[in-house]
């Protein structure tokens, strides 16, 4: 996380940098949902093709977008590797005791493929705008107030808090703390998570001062934003078009 | 494995999680007063961070959830708090993922606001650790609910799956067992030391 | 007319800590005033007074009108206040949408709003840094763009909380200079500051603060007593320590210069 700077990509000025943020998440959600719940191999393949297409027109590396998808696999992987021989079905292979079934590679497969577009997308959602402009859009679209100001402030303060951590990390491995499987260990980062707890409780204390401070009353107005422009249409036309025929399929 | 990825979950359980996601988030933000976002803000992004830490558990290393502290420190805002860190984890690190994320925020939330009405239990036990004892129990309790209920909700998917929901409970034992002791230290020691931090604490600014 | 009217605040923290035992002062519309104190004298806590976020016993009048419950929001547009840490002031994601926070607030057309926005970047020296997140800005960077969110709201006090604490010398003698221009065109200012050196050119008046007001007069009046200053642990600036040394020795007889320039003339009127 030290070096995490989602925003890095944020700018490009890509034909999906360029689209509204409103229309630009309806639509990659639609799609998102059209894909995970694909009901056979090949729509989901195709998902899997429309956003790897969609991420190489948002110029953000490949390489980037790679390293985001370790989450995804470590909980899909052992889900694909244990569903063939776990699934009843036609026996295709046979070890000993093991079978692999052909439904199960199917499912297997078709989790994998689903799971891994899916994060693709989700990626070129928050990694094609600045956050904020994405929440914005968000509470344009209905997200409660309160809610869009928690993410705004946990976002901005996520970054401030892990430094803070990394500090307090780092002195207590000048005392000679190493991390290891015991008691000691837990106990030790229960307290330095408890004092970055009080921390981050003083400091919204602060904040909130100075928020009263410039007029603060309960809400963040947000400045009006424009029409949506044909291209705009356009872009969601055709997302939306993969995205239905997906489901069609 | 208890941030479950897209692409797995059948349409009506997504579904399902989302309706209950949605009402959950209503109660949990029912009557927020302006001097509380700062606070649930803050404390959401401390947790996100401390869940990021690396424990190292053998030769692996795990991450915590820490949904019984989101619980114990704040209250019925706690759902409102892990559905902001789960959105922000699924949108940033692709951990979990966007069509999940009702099935999700349900399964690590749920545990939060259940661990916060055990650790009220402990105004009832006249010892000075109290809140060490009630919070490592809380803490313990939510892992051990979200776990079950991720394989729960994996059984439901038909006999192939059974298998793996049994390797997910399996898999989380240590961690039920590290968070208990965690949630409990780090619990003691707020209790000493900043008593107003835990949920129906004597300024009773997050309410019940 | 009296821009701020404090009269005999007493202040203690939840937890027993005495904080303010008394302190009165009152500071004129245009006027820029430094306020000084060593660590834990009470200068944040003071400050916080000053816009209605601590209310303890006492009376705080702006512009003549007393804070209630009722006026805080008018109060809050009166008095713009800088805190200490620029982690507190800068919660938002981004510095554009932190400076342009208040004004939002007050309710100004976006027009409005965008100009007062880029005036206040301008002023300081910020100006394409908007788009940038505050952990992506330097510590000197942060400490300026949150004089920028109040600057914004054109407020006619200003209350700064050691605006040039960990900054290098160039940055400081920035602020002071911004301090001085934000006096000239009529805004009130006070400013809780450590750096004595810097004070000369930033204000016209001191107060001395240890819990209460110990000491309230002309900069060149206090900054001078050497034994009021050392007596709270403060440093002179080290000019007015010189001289005053020449002076103990006889040796000098004149006003006591603060500047480098003035100083040196002094010193070979002196030689000769
Ligand atoms: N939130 C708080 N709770 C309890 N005590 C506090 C709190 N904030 C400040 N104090 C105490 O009140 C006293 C005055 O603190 P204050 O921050 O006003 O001093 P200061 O003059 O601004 O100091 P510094 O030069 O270090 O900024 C100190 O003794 C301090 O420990
Ligand atoms: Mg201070």
């Amino acid at each position: 996380m030290s070096h995490f700077d989602p925003e890095k990509h944020s700018c490009l000025g890509s034909a999906i940098h360029s689209w509204d943020p409103r229309a630009k998440i309806v639509s990659l959600l639609v799609l998102i949902f059209a894909i995970a719940l694909a009901g056979s191999i090949l729509p989901a393949l195709a998902g899997l093709c429309v956003s790897i297409s969609l991420v190489l027109i948002s110029r953000i590396p490949l390489a980037h977008v790679a390293g985001f998808m370790k989450w995804p696999v470590i909980f899909l992987l052992p889900l694909a590797l244990f569903l063939p021989f776990t699934t009843e079905g036609d026996c295709l292979y046979s070890f000993q005791f093991l079978s692999v079934s052909r439904q199960g590679l199917f499912f297997s497969l078709l989790y994998l493929t689903r799971g891994v577009a899916a994060a693709l997308l989700a990626l070129l959602i928050v990694g094609t705008a600045p956050f904020t402009v994405t929440i914005k859009a968000l509470q344009e679209m209905g997200l409660p107030a309160s809610l869009t100001q928690i993410f705004l402030f946990a976002y901005r303060y996520v970054f401030l808090l892990n430094e803070e951590f990394s500090i307090m990390s780092r002195s207590l491995q000048c005392k000679g703390f190493v991390r290891r499987s015991d008691l000691k260990t837990a106990r030790t980062l229960a307290m330095a998570f408890a004092m970055l707890l009080i921390r981050s409780y003083e400091r919204s204390l602060a904040v909130y001062n100075a928020m009263l401070s410039r007029g603060y009353r309960g809400d963040i107005p947000i400045p009006g934003r424009n029409g949506l422009a044909a291209s705009d249409l356009f872009k969601s036309l055709l997302v939306l078009g993969a995205a239905f025929s997906i489901m069609a399929k | 494995m208890v941030h479950i990825s897209d692409g797995v979950l059948p349409g009506p359980m997504l579904a399902a999680g989302f309706i209950l996601t949605a009402i959950l988030l209503y109660y949990s933000l029912k009557e927020i007063k302006a001097e509380e976002i700062a606070k649930i803000s803050l404390i959401t992004a401390a947790l996100f961070v401390a869940s990021l830490v690396h424990f190292p558990i053998g030769p692996t290393s795990v991450h915590l959830i820490l949904n019984g502290l989101a619980g114990i420190l704040l209250g019925r805002r706690a759902f409102a708090g892990v559905f902001v860190a789960l959105t922000l984890q699924a949108l940033f690190f692709q951990h979990g993922g966007l069509t999940s994320l009702g099935v999700n925020a349900l399964n690590i939330g749920l545990p939060a606001l259940l661990a916060w009405q055990l650790f009220e239990y402990r105004k009832n036990l006249a010892s000075p650790r109290r809140e060490t004892i009630f919070g490592a129990m809380a803490g313990g309790m939510a892992v051990l609910a979200s776990v079950l209920m991720v394989s729960l909700e994996l059984l439901t998917m038909g006999e192939a799956f059974k298998e793996i929901s049994v390797l997910v409970i399996g898999v989380h034992l240590p961690v039920v067992v590290l968070e208990s002791v965690v949630a409990g230290a780090a619990t003691g020691f707020l209790a000493n030391v900043k008593p107003e931090m835990l949920a129906g604490g004597n300024n009773g600014s997050f309410p019940r | 007319m009296k821009a701020i009217e404090a009269i005999n605040l007493v202040f203690s923290y939840p937890d027993g800590t005495r904080a303010l035992e008394g302190a009165s002062f009152s500071i004129d519309s245009g006027e820029s005033v430094a306020l000084l104190g060593p660590n834990g004298s009470g200068k944040s806590t003071l400050l916080l007074h000053l816009n209605g976020i601590l209310r303890g016993q006492g009376t705080v009048r702006i512009m003549g009108r007393e804070i209630t419950e009722d006026n805080l929001s008018w109060v809050r547009s009166q008095v713009g206040m800088v805190f200490q840490d620029p982690d507190d002031q800068l919660f938002m994601p981004t510095l554009e949408e932190d400076v342009s926070f208040g004004p939002r607030n007050m309710g100004l057309s976006e027009a409005a709003v965008q100009e007062a926005v880029s005036w206040a970047l301008r002023s300081t020296g910020l100006v394409d840094l908007e788009a940038k997140s505050p952990h992506h800005l330097s510590f000197g960077q942060r400490k300026r763009a949150a004089v920028a969110t109040v600057l914004s709201m054109r407020p006619p006090v200003m209350v700064l909380d050691e605006p040039t604490s960990n900054l290098d010398p160039r940055s400081k003698r920035e602020v002071a200079t911004l301090i001085r221009s934000l006096q000239e065109k009529g805004t009130t200012i006070i400013t809780a500051t450590h750096d004595a050196n810097l004070v000369p050119y930033m204000a016209d008046r001191v107060l001395l603060l240890d819990r209460k007001i110990v000491a309230d007069g002309d900069v060149r009046q206090i900054l001078c007593r050497r034994n009021l200053m050392k007596g709270l642990g403060l440093e002179m600036p080290l000019l007015a320590d010189l001289f005053e040394r020449l002076r103990e020795e006889k040796i000098y007889s004149g006003a006591t210069p603060f500047a480098a320039d003035i100083a040196a003339k002094e010193i070979i009127d002196l030689l000769k």
